[in-house]
């Protein structure tokens, strides 16, 4: 299931098409980003990008990008000490 | 863009004109007119393309026309001139294509069944028979969009899985005969779409 957001009216279906473009931005940052890629080809809920580092201790980062046809976007930011 | 080396001497310029001088310095016009295209679900004209896209009126304009020929790109004829959006069924068709070429039959099939199991988990939590109906239930900023969207998504999925699916059932040459001519044992041993060759695997 897709993570909690803000969403308060009818902003369309993921947009895919979209969140293509923004995975080819994001792999195109050499040396930042370990892996960028939908969680699910048959039912992808979010671009999943991981970071090969994280935020203060954290050994990695992951941004959870939702990029909706209409209105808004949402994304979600997870980081791990390990 | 350099980074700076002292505090005093910090880079004061914007990161929205920074990061489209980057991507006019790396794209043709061609290639952001097409990447704003296949981003715009709602009709615009040739001059609001152009302007998202950085470039001319009359260059929008030939190459909108151009990708219109492909199929790539919608036009609308309107009292106030042409206008333009992406051509939703051949996005779609790239979908399609790489799950039925990446997919085995029976993972299409269980995604199907998974998905068709969370909608009429919806019809039941929400009480309606489709998401039109729940969509005119519900107060803009009231719980409940969250569910729109994701159902919205989930039949997106489903029509797209669907159409995968059918493919396997598209064999105009008989290449499944052939296949099996061609075998030693006489059969295929792994039933997966080819539909697009296997020199262009998306990484999706």
């Amino acid at each position: 299931m897709a993570p909690e957001t803000d969403v308060e009216g009818n902003v369309g279906p993921l947009d895919d098409v979209a969140l293509e473009q923004i995975r080819e931005v994001f792999r195109s940052v050499d040396g930042l980003v370990e892996d960028a890629g939908f969680d699910s080809p048959l039912d992808p809920t979010a671009l999943e990008i991981r970071f090969a580092d994280g935020i203060g201790d954290a050994d990695w980062c992951r941004f959870d990008v939702r990029w909706v046809q209409r209105g808004i976007t949402a994304s979600t930011t997870r980081t791990s000490e390990e | 863009m350099t980074a700076p080396d002292a505090p005093g001497d910090r880079w004061q310029g914007g990161v929205n004109e920074a990061a489209v001088d980057d991507w006019k310095a790396e794209t043709t016009t061609f290639e952001r007119v097409r990447q704003v295209i296949d981003v715009t679900t709602e009709p615009q004209a040739a001059s609001r393309i152009g302007e998202r896209a950085r470039v001319s009126d009359p260059t929008a304009r030939k190459h909108l026309s151009a990708l219109a020929e492909t199929g790539r790109v919608k036009t609308i004829a309107t009292d106030a001139g042409t206008r333009y959006m992406r051509a939703p069924q051949m996005l779609a068709m790239r979908r399609i294509a790489d799950i039925h070429r990446e997919h085995a039959k029976a993972e299409i099939r269980e995604a199907i069944r998974d998905l068709k199991a969370e909608l009429q988990e919806f019809r039941e939590r929400y009480d309606v028979d489709d998401v039109d109906e729940l969509t005119l239930d519900l107060e803009p900023g009231e719980d409940g969009w969250e569910d729109v969207a994701r159902w919205q998504q989930v039949e997106q999925n489903l029509d797209i899985a669907q159409a995968a699916l059918s493919l396997y059932d598209f064999d105009p040459d008989d290449s499944r005969s052939a296949a099996g001519r061609a075998s030693e044992t006489g059969s295929t041993v792994e039933e997966r779409g080819a539909l697009g060759g296997d020199s262009t695997h998306s990484t999706a």
